[in-house]
């Protein structure tokens, strides 16, 4: 019977010396007959393992007890293979051990499949980790480590690296990524990783990539400027790479994982690295969400602060007017004759001063929420306007243009209101055939405007009192446009030169 | 037509023949201060438009009183308001306010809110007067 069974079988004596062994021991131990009733079992066991296989042994020589032990037993091939060897002892009709009976079952594959089990045990522990970590890991670079080393961890791999797509004006660049077995500066060297053939189907998310050795592969070394591994690079055979994909089908980044020898990785690690992917997509699904919401709260708020900034400024030039409109009443008060020539004067001067505002009111519906510049030529247009009316044809513009801010066109316009004003009253808008040439030009930070009047009634000479209007455009150049205001009196017409400081202007 | 809002019987006899600055850049503001400290029967100094100006002035004709915005084209009022403490009657006449580090270095300058009457910064300026 025991000559027949599959596995190792002997039978030793009461003292505990094997005196058979079946055809399947003598087989596995090569025949050698000197294993049977020798007691130096060195020869067939793991030195590690033989001081308690020989306790168990004298245990049950010692108490007639049965057992059961794991251990390796050296084959002829001088392999080691694990069984799982039971003793029990045969009695004859006294009660009294005649023989004891062994039996040696080769549990290999058990080991194996056990040792499978435990392994696969851990990495569902880590995974499971991971995936709780990764959905509550907002910060990418954070959460990109994360992944980068469980992918390292579970496979084995020596090095890995993940790449996140960053998109950039010229196509895609790999910017972000993280590091894991190695020193950031061993990769700090080198370019990122570009469309070669390797790269390109983790890129493309076309496809996983595993290599056994990369060196030999045929898609390997075809790019310059390296032709293969750059000098210097971290050893890699075992090559194992994943696309990470979004639900929306985009190609996140990628996760390369390699290894200094060859054959290291399988399927079953491609498996694994398929699970961490999705995990690792899902996070960077979240964090990019997390990171939209958190803008959008932002440029919520900052559009906020800028309305209040907004309504202060308003509020501030509102006060201003008022306080610039009362000194025009008072002052057109003061410098007029009668209440219809004082009434003209004020809405004439209210009018330039509503023109200057309608042009720089803020842009509280767009996105840029400032007071808005205008340019000049178009402030010299509006208030020239209601001057210029039917005469229209007479006046011949030049205009390089310069934009001006509130103030600056507050300025601006108040001191063409009265220059206006007096070629109206005077000049040679007060007849048919006159002209007025309105240039400008600018060098550097200087604004020069010419107002050159031809073909008015004949000028004698400067007037006796310099009027309220020309004292006023005297002030304001000095002032708030930070330039001057000359005034030549040809007999012709009058030939005005405005000088005003752009940065003055732009305010 | 009728005079200004402010007549010379109203005033404190103080600004007869005082020296009373005015710095700002609006023109018709600033006008219209000269018109009443002259209705007022003080002596205008100025305007002067920018600090640059006003400080040139100040050197060369210490006045007895100012009237002073708070935003030059050239920078905020404080190198002026340095300079006048000790001698003038000062009034701050602003539409923005004055910021707080100006403020705080003089506690004790009377602030106006643009727009005031000229005549009521008149009589803050003759109470404050140095001399």
């Amino acid at each position: 019977m025991a000559e027949l069974l599959p596995d190792l079988a002997w039978i030793a004596n009461p003292r505990g010396r094997i005196i058979w062994g079946n055809q399947r021991w003598r087989d596995y131990t090569g025949g050698k007959t000197d294993t049977i009733g020798n007691t130096d079992w060195s020869a067939i066991h793991d030195p590690a393992m033989l001081p308690s296989v020989q306790a168990m042994w004298a245990r049950c020589i010692a108490t007639g007890e049965p057992a059961e032990m794991a251990f390796p037993l050296r084959g002829a091939d001088g392999q080691f293979r694990m069984f799982l060897t039971r003793t029990r002892p045969l009695r004859d009709a006294n009660g009294k051990i005649t023989h004891w009976f062994g039996i040696n079952i080769d549990v290999r594959e058990l080991h194996a499949a056990t040792a499978a089990l435990s392994e696969q045990k851990r990495v569902l522990e880590v995974l499971n980790r991971t995936a709780a970590s990764i959905a509550s890991e907002l910060n990418l670079e954070r959460l990109l480590q994360m992944v980068t080393d469980v992918a390292v961890e579970i496979t084995g791999a020596a090095t890995g690296a993940f790449f996140y797509n960053v998109l950039t004006d010229d196509g895609l660049a790999y910017q972000l990524y993280t590091i894991s077995g190695a020193p950031r500066a061993a990769f700090e060297q080198f370019p990122m990783p570009r469309h070669t053939q390797v790269f390109s189907p983790t890129f493309n998310g076309t496809a996983i990539v595993r290599v056994d050795d990369i060196t030999v592969d045929p898609r390997y070394g075809h790019n310059p400027p390296f032709h293969g591994m750059p000098s210097g690079h971290l050893p890699v055979r075992s090559y194992l790479a994943a696309p990470v994909m979004s639900r929306s089908g985009e190609v996140l980044g990628g996760l390369l994982l390699g290894h200094p020898e060859p054959g290291i990785f399988d399927s079953s690690h491609e498996q694994l690295v398929v699970g961490i992917t999705a995990q690792a997509a899902i996070g960077i699904d979240n964090s990019r969400l997390f990171d939209k919401a958190q803008r959008e709260i932002e440029d919520r708020r900052q559009a906020e602060e800028d309305r209040l900034v907004i309504l202060r400024e308003l509020n501030h030039r509102v006060k201003n007017v008022f306080a610039v409109a009362i000194g025009m009443i008072t002052m057109t008060e003061r410098t007029s004759d009668t209440k219809k020539q004082m009434a003209e004067r004020l809405t004439g001067r209210l009018r330039a001063l509503a023109s200057a505002h309608e042009l720089i009111r803020p842009k509280v519906t767009s996105e840029n929420q400032q007071l808005t510049a205008t340019n000049i030529a178009t402030l010299i247009d509006r208030i020239l306007a209601p001057h210029v009316g039917e005469h229209s044809g007479q006046v011949v513009l030049d205009l390089t243009d310069a934009t001006a801010g509130p103030t600056g066109a507050t300025g601006l316009a108040l001191v063409l209101h009265e220059v206006a004003t007096n070629a109206v009253k005077y000049g040679s808008l007060s007849v048919s055939g006159g002209q007025i040439a309105i240039a400008s030009r600018i060098d550097d930070d200087v604004l020069t405007l010419t107002w050159i009047e031809r073909g008015g009634p004949t000028i004698a000479g400067p007037p006796q009192h310099k009027g309220f209007g020309e004292s006023l455009a005297r002030m304001s150049a000095r002032g708030q446009l930070g330039g001057d205001i000359a005034y030549v009196w040809n007999p012709e017409g009058v030939e005005i030169t405005l000088r005003a400081s752009l940065s003055r202007l732009a305010v | 037509m009728a005079a200004s809002s402010s007549l010379v019987s109203d005033m404190p006899a103080a600004l007869n023949g005082a020296r009373i600055l005015v710095v700002e850049d609006e023109a018709f503001i600033a006008l219209d201060l000269v018109m009443a400290i002259e209705d007022a029967g003080a002596i205008p100094v100025g305007p002067a438009a920018t600090i640059a100006e006003a400080l040139e002035l100040i050197s060369h004709d210490p006045p007895d009183g100012a009237i002073l915005d708070v935003n030059l084209p050239d920078g905020t009022i404080g190198p002026v308001l340095d300079a006048l403490a000790a001698i003038a009657g000062i009034v701050v006449h602003t539409g923005a306010g004055v910021p707080p580090d100006l403020r705080a270095a003089h506690p004790n300058v009377a602030v106006f809110s643009k727009p005031t009457d000229p005549a009521d910064l008149l009589r803050r300026i003759a109470q404050d007067m140095k001399r």
